[in-house]
């Protein structure tokens, strides 16, 4: 008997659909009944502006309508934001629990304590086997440190999932407490992706009703930049800028790039690629399977006889489809892949050991090993499981085959999404959320070589700022990327891996002092080529610039809307129309067909 | 607060919860036309308290909550109308009878599990599905029911315990009536 199961058989083959008749009856029905009890509220009026003292009872009226709605209006958005639950199972990557919140700056809320029946946001992760770990983490979170000059401690990646949870943000650091700031780099989509298809359904309001907010350094990443490319032999080339800051007049805006090296792939030695594919029955919704057939159909074309293909999936139980096939065989691997039915339970576990043993089968010396794992992340396992399948992608990775994740469907927040972002961040890998065609076609046709190849592996940044110039400073994004100081330089502490032809991009908000001429801040990169364990050191300075490219205003323009989104208290003049006059000016004449999706995006939250 | 704007907000409320209602309702009144009318009222509930709603719990507890408070105003009432519900017919013969050979092999067991939940009185239902299909922890379900932590747990583990009796009971029917499968 297994109860497990129950939900994913009911959900294919029990369950009845929510018709647009009963919505639209319903919504209607509602509006009606809400009508009732505002029109009584109306009839007292209207016996009142009927009486001869029209004009002064329209006057009271009128303010004590304002005052009401001010009231309303700061109840609501007076409460704190809502918290959420979450499977902080996914520690440190490093191995290390430590995970204290020295509290970046939280919009003034205080995690709640174990007893409260907990204030969560509407998609907290409730599976019954992670809820006592979520308890335990919250006991860990309620321990926070001032805000006031707070060393830049260890928050645990992924503990935070895109859009979901507790939203916070670094606050201004003086330099005199620490001049010192330290991170790991980031290339996800979800977020971005996720609040795109939000926003597609619902208005700002809604969304920022609802708990949510967006990453902004996913955000701001998820676009193409044309940085200096790196030359020679080495995999990145960091390139520093400073500007104004459109939405602080006091401060500056600094702009610190990487750009990863783009691999030719016809001069590569070939990668083995075992899809690991999620067929369990969840998968089985339209924007799931189906959609991630037609996608794949994109990885396919790009592949060659020097690659290694091979299909592993799971559902209730492990297959292996195909095995060894070379990338040339194009039409064998898409019948393989169009086979495909979706039912069952999900061993996700089993799954990915399988694939790692074919991968082991086929394995490349000295070539890019990778499994490349499709699902909606709906793992139907335990907290010790998700620990188990960490542990083995950390070994894994270390012998040389990395984990990339692609999400399929990952509307629901339940269906795991922390777990997945945690198994790509521990395989050297990106977890990429596809929601439709064209992000397939982006993710696995455009950008298949930052997906199959990584150049530079735990890419972390330190940048150091100039006491005498900078008065202080304030990351903007990356909060659950935080590294301490001492990370930058330990091996062991994972970093975030950047893939060919990526690019990535941080801003600072900079306060400076004694006019802030000559040097600003130091940068300090550490990564490690892929099939090496010892980090280089890459150094670069950065000072006030002439001449800022439209990559500069185009990125200021994304933070500034994330600012306004996420109703940051940091926002100061921030506003939407504005980031749309600027991202127009530097994002409509280029031929991204995501800045302009942007753009639009923008053109529609201010109308 | 215009119209439209409330509008709006119930509307992407039902998007993201509608099929958690209405289906928690269907399995729990097994009635078609029941559970709509449960889905319109929980969301009608909703709407008209959306304003005042202080994240104290989640929004879908919260939800559920009703749900579960609906359908049980329903069965009241029901109950008093002496009209037959349905599910209180489900017994033993059936779980075992004709349709199961259909089944494809691999959902055998989760049919026979289902029909097994589905047996079950309506107190103990909805421990089953709050649990495995709500997804709702122990402390929710507490809240939701408005008993104590304690008490589900035992509930749960007494209702697990008779849901493995009744399965085994239809696998040693199974077996007895020796059903076999049209095309192997």
């Amino acid at each position: 008997m297994n109860l497990e199961q129950l939900k994913d058989y009911i959900d294919n083959h029990k369950s009845i659909p929510v018709t647009e008749e009963l919505k639209e009856k319903t919504i209607k029905a509602a509006l009606n009944s809400g009508i009732d009890i505002e029109d009584k509220k109306d009839n007292k009026f209207l016996k009142l502006i009927k009486s001869k003292n029209i004009n002064r009872i329209v006057a009271i009226a009128a303010s004590f309508a304002v005052t009401l709605s001010v009231v309303l209006y700061a109840v609501f958005f007076g409460f704190k934001k809502p918290q959420s639950n979450y499977d902080s199972e996914t520690s440190g990557i490093s191995g290390d629990t430590k995970d204290v919140d020295n509290g970046h700056g939280t919009e003034g809320s205080t995690p709640e304590t174990l007893n409260d029946v907990s204030e969560v946001t509407p998609g907290e992760i409730t599976n019954p086997a992670t809820q006592n770990l979520t308890k335990q983490n919250e006991a860990k979170q309620t321990r926070q440190t001032e805000h006031k000059g707070a060393a830049t401690t260890r928050i645990i990646p992924g503990t935070d999932k895109s859009g979901t949870g507790k939203f916070t943000e670094n606050p201004f650091v003086r330099t005199i407490d620490n001049n010192i700031s330290t991170f790991s780099i980031d290339v996800d989509t979800a977020s971005y992706v996720m609040f795109r298809r939000d926003i597609a359904r619902m208005s700002l309001q809604d969304f920022q009703r609802m708990g949510n907010f967006i990453r902004t350094e996913e955000a701001i990443n998820y676009f193409k930049y044309n940085y200096a490319k790196p030359t020679g032999d080495k995999p990145i080339a960091v390139t520093t800028a400073v500007g104004d800051c459109s939405w602080n007049p006091k401060a500056k805006l600094a702009f610190i790039t990487i750009a990863g090296k783009e691999l030719d792939l016809a001069k590569q030695n070939g990668s083995n690629i075992v899809f690991l594919i999620d067929v369990s029955g969840s998968m089985a919704d339209d924007d799931k399977l189906p959609l991630l057939k037609k996608s794949f159909a994109n990885a396919v074309e790009n592949l060659s006889a020097k690659d290694v293909v091979s299909i592993v999936t799971y559902s209730s139980s492990v297959n292996t489809v195909l095995a060894g096939a070379k990338g040339s065989e194009k039409s064998r691997i898409l019948n393989a892949i169009n086979s495909l039915n979706a039912s069952g339970g999900t061993a996700g576990a089993d799954g990915l050991n399988r694939a790692y043993s074919v991968a082991q089968d086929y394995f490349i010396k000295g070539g890019n090993n990778r499994i490349l794992l499709a699902t909606d992340g709906d793992f139907n396992i335990g907290p010790s499981s998700v620990k188990e399948m960490k542990n083995l992608v950390i070994k894994k990775r270390e012998s040389g085959i990395f984990l990339t994740v692609l999400g399929f469907g990952v509307n629901n927040i339940q269906s795991g999404d922390e777990r997945l972002e945690v198994l790509a961040d521990n395989g050297n890998g990106g977890y990429y959320v596809i929601d439709c065609l064209e992000e397939g076609e982006k993710v696995l046709n455009q950008q298949f070589s930052s997906v199959l190849y990584t150049v530079a592996k735990d890419v972390k940044i330190q940048v150091e700022f100039n006491k005498s110039t900078v008065d202080s400073y304030r990351l903007i994004g990356y909060e659950n990327r935080m590294l301490s100081n001492e990370d930058f330089s330990n091996d062991k502490v994972d970093g975030g891996d950047l893939g060919s032809g990526q690019t990535v991009t941080a801003l600072y908000e900079i306060i400076s002092k004694n006019s802030g001429e000559g040097e600003l801040f130091k940068v300090k990169v550490r990564y490690k080529n892929p099939d090496s364990d010892v980090s280089q050191l890459y150094e670069h300075s950065g000072k006030i610039s002439q001449n800022l490219t439209s990559d500069f205003y185009f990125a200021s323009a994304v933070a500034e809307a994330c600012l306004v989104i996420n109703n940051s208290k940091y926002k100061g003049n921030a506003s939407l129309s504005h980031a749309y006059e600027i991202a127009c000016e530097y994002g409509i004449t280029s031929a991204d067909k995501s800045r302009l999706e942007f753009i639009n995006i923008l053109k529609k939250l201010i109308s | 607060m215009s119209d439209g704007n409330m509008g709006s907000r119930l509307s992407a409320l039902i998007d993201e919860y509608g099929s958690c209602v209405l289906n928690t309702a269907y399995l729990y009144l097994n009635d078609r036309q029941l559970a709509e009318d449960v889905f319109q009222e929980v969301f009608i509930k909703a709407y008209l308290k959306m304003n005042t709603f202080e994240f104290r719990s989640s929004v879908k507890t919260w939800l559920i909550r009703i749900t579960i408070n609906q359908c049980k105003d329903v069965l009241k009432s029901a109950y008093k109308k002496r009209v037959n519900i349905g599910f209180e017919d489900i017994d033993c013969a059936s779980l075992c009878s004709g349709s199961v050979e259909e089944t494809a092999e691999e959902n055998i067991e989760n049919e026979m599990l289902y029909r097994a939940v589905m047996s079950l009185k309506p107190q103990h239902r909805e421990l089953i599905l709050l649990r495995y299909y709500n997804e709702l922890s122990l402390d929710e379900i507490a809240s939701i029911l408005n008993i104590s932590n304690g008490a589900v747990r035992t509930r749960l583990s007494r209702v697990t315990a008779e849901l493995k009796k009744i399965c085994s009971g239809q696998i040693a029917e199974n077996a007895r009536v020796n059903l076999t499968r049209a095309d192997t």
